[in-house]
């Protein structure tokens, strides 16, 4: 019972200019953003957005022309470029409105809270150079919401055993994604999705989830977002979460990605266990969860009750004790305990997520008993709370002003947390005062350099030893021109309808299936790199060698 | 502190997440104390600047 699984992150910017006066569209300006974040090498290389192969298909495989996309059939740079391979494995795009962040895969919640917080840089980065080809004063936010009706999203995704009815994966999540806003939200001033109400509540993405379970992501959000698209083999699933928000602090970080992987966990091994998860599930099935979500981020007491579907009713805190305590319950039956009576966690990264998960509901119930004076003074508690440290400074400004939640400063105040540049980010001034989980030179070491243990570590390599050839790039898949083709000169003609004619002779294109995340690490595809000078050749040879077993996922 | 509350302190002791947390905020200086001196600091800008900075800041949805 481990922590560690595959898990990622996405991150949506709001993106704006600064100033008074100025008109701007986010999506010009996401594209601009996104550009900065592109180098000459990697303007060539396409996002390879064809629907994946049916999964478990021979790995490596010579990909038919007629199969290619036209525009991967060009080495030419993008005119608009909307996709770039961060030099970590992760992807920077256009979203919509927003200049997008995906973090590389890794298998440890401490791993993707780091790797996220490379995103920061790259964006941060990106941002600056666009602020220079521009000329014009872009800026990045990390938040949710612009407290004018619009939300965009933070996103994780956790790679599960396909096994587990989603039924089930629904109903231990609802119960899990209502409650945990208790310590991970990121805080938020306004009510309603236009602010329609002065006041503060804990989560800034609350007020914008409007149903239980769905497909969409931008209108009538769900708890439970559906996507099933796995990046991965038949065994497994992603499991997409949209209700999270984007934190500046370490530690509801960690706690979002721990808390939740340790939940699938759960019910991965809930039978092995003989744990009864549908009677536990039944009797704390929330009578309206999308109502208890609002709920629960609008209590600042932390004492609202949350009605029962079988009668009774309970509150969020009492939820999240028991969700950890059923963890305790399957960990002690699989693992045994020691003689404390703790499960012998397997690993360093579980032992600590399990710490502070206990921790943060300590923390929650000391927040709970306080006054609002008292609240103001608890230090140790805001440098885990994000919300809290965040209520303390604006909570502090109000009393000092004597204004009310309605006030602009304080509206400025939540969106300058957010400020991506710290030269201008209010968090940054406050975060000394917080734990963190890794140093601002493990984030830069993870802005250039991909996680080891994943396929991201081949995508990056691969891009940065040999780009010119990388025709297309996916999570799942690498594409790239084979230049020792023998009919490498046989010319594509008008077939593709593309007019950049003198670039799209006919090298063959090779395709490497790396639907298996954990698969291509650093330690399987290192030596290829050293044998290989060229692309087509280091691909060929990693596809004779794909393992032919199904992943396993878990880090046993 | 009723009972339900107490059930909350973690069985581990505090040197798990100690081993896993870097820096921690265990400084001298008053947490109240900080917070002013943040205040003091940006309410020069936030004065002249926060309508303006609020109202400019429009964004259209993402997912």
């Amino acid at each position: 019972m481990t922590v560690r699984r595959v898990i990622g992150t996405e991150t949506e910017y709001a993106v704006s200019l600064q100033g008074a006066g100025h008109y701007y569209n986010p999506v010009q300006l996401s594209f601009d953003v996104v550009s900065g974040a592109a180098d000459d090498s990697s303007r060539t290389i396409r996002w390879d957005y064809r629907q994946e192969d049916p999964v478990n298909d021979a790995r490596g495989t010579r990909l038919e022309r007629a199969a290619a996309r036209p525009d991967m059939l060009t080495d030419s740079p993008q005119l608009n470029i909307t996709n770039v391979i961060a030099p970590n494995g992760g992807r920077v795009y256009v979203d919509h409105a927003h200049p997008e962040y995906s973090a590389p895969e890794t298998v440890d919640p401490f791993d993707a809270v780091c790797y996220d917080h490379a995103g920061d840089l790259i964006m941060q980065k990106a941002c600056e150079q666009a602020r220079e080809q521009t000329g014009q004063p872009i800026a990045l936010h990390r938040n949710n919401v612009d407290g004018k009706g619009s939300s965009w999203g933070t996103h994780e995704n956790y790679m599960m055993l396909r096994s587990v009815p989603f039924s089930l994966v629904a109903r231990l999540m609802t119960l899990h994604f209502v409650t945990r806003q208790i310590y991970v939200g990121s805080g938020r001033v306004g009510l309603g999705e236009h602010s329609e109400t002065a006041g503060y509540q804990l989560s800034q993405r609350a007020d914008y989830i409007q149903s239980k379970i769905g497909l969409q992501t931008t209108f009538d959000r769900p708890i439970i977002n559906t996507r099933d698209e796995s990046h991965s083999t038949s065994d497994y699933r992603r499991l997409h979460v949209i209700v999270g928000d984007a934190n500046r602090m370490d530690v509801p970080q960690v706690l979002k990605l721990g808390t939740t992987s340790m939940l699938l966990w759960l019910l991965e091994n809930a039978d092995q266990a003989d744990f009864d998860l549908e009677t536990f599930l039944n009797d704390l099935e929330l009578a309206d969860p999308v109502a208890a979500m609002h709920t629960v981020s609008h209590d600042l007491s932390l004492a609202a009750t949350l009605p029962l579907t079988h009668g009774g009713q309970t509150t969020a805190w009492l939820i999240q004790l028991k969700l950890r305590q059923a963890v305790y319950q399957v960990a002690a039956a699989v693992h045994g305990t020691d003689t404390t009576g703790e499960p012998a966690w397997p690993d360093k990264s579980t032992t600590s997520v399990m710490a502070m998960w206990g921790q943060a509901l300590a923390d929650v119930a000391t927040i709970r008993h306080a006054s609002d004076d008292e609240r103001l003074g608890l230090s140790v508690e805001a440098g885990r709370i994000e919300w809290l440290l965040k209520w303390q400074l604006l909570e502090k400004l109000r009393r000092k002003t004597a204004c009310d939640w309605a006030a602009p400063r304080l509206k400025a105040i939540d969106l300058a947390w957010a400020a991506l540049d710290p030269a201008s980010s209010v968090f940054t001034r406050l975060a000394a005062r917080t734990e963190r989980v890794h140093t601002a030179e493990d984030a830069q070491r993870a802005a250039n350099n991909a996680p080891e243990a994943t396929r991201a570590w081949l995508r990056a390599n691969l891009v940065r030893r040999f780009a010119p050839d990388v025709a297309a790039v996916s999570w799942s898949r690498l594409t790239v021109r084979d230049r020792n083709a023998e009919t490498a000169d046989e010319p594509v003609g008008e077939f593709y309808g593309n007019a950049d004619h003198n670039q799209t002779l006919n090298r063959h294109l090779f395709s490497l299936d790396i639907a298996d995340p954990l698969a291509f690490n650093k330690t399987r595809c290192e030596q290829a790199f050293a044998s290989c000078d060229n692309a087509a050749d280091l691909l060929r040879s990693l596809a004779q060698g794909a393992p032919t077993d199904a992943p396993d996922a878990h880090m046993r | 502190m009723p009972q339900q509350f107490e059930q909350a302190h973690p069985q581990q002791t505090s040197s798990d997440i100690e081993e896993t947390i870097l820096t921690s905020s265990q400084e001298t200086q008053d947490q109240s104390d900080v917070l002013d001196d943040i205040l003091d600091d940006i309410e020069s800008t936030l004065e002249t600047n926060a309508e303006e900075y609020v109202n400019s800041f429009v964004q259209k949805g993402g997912e």
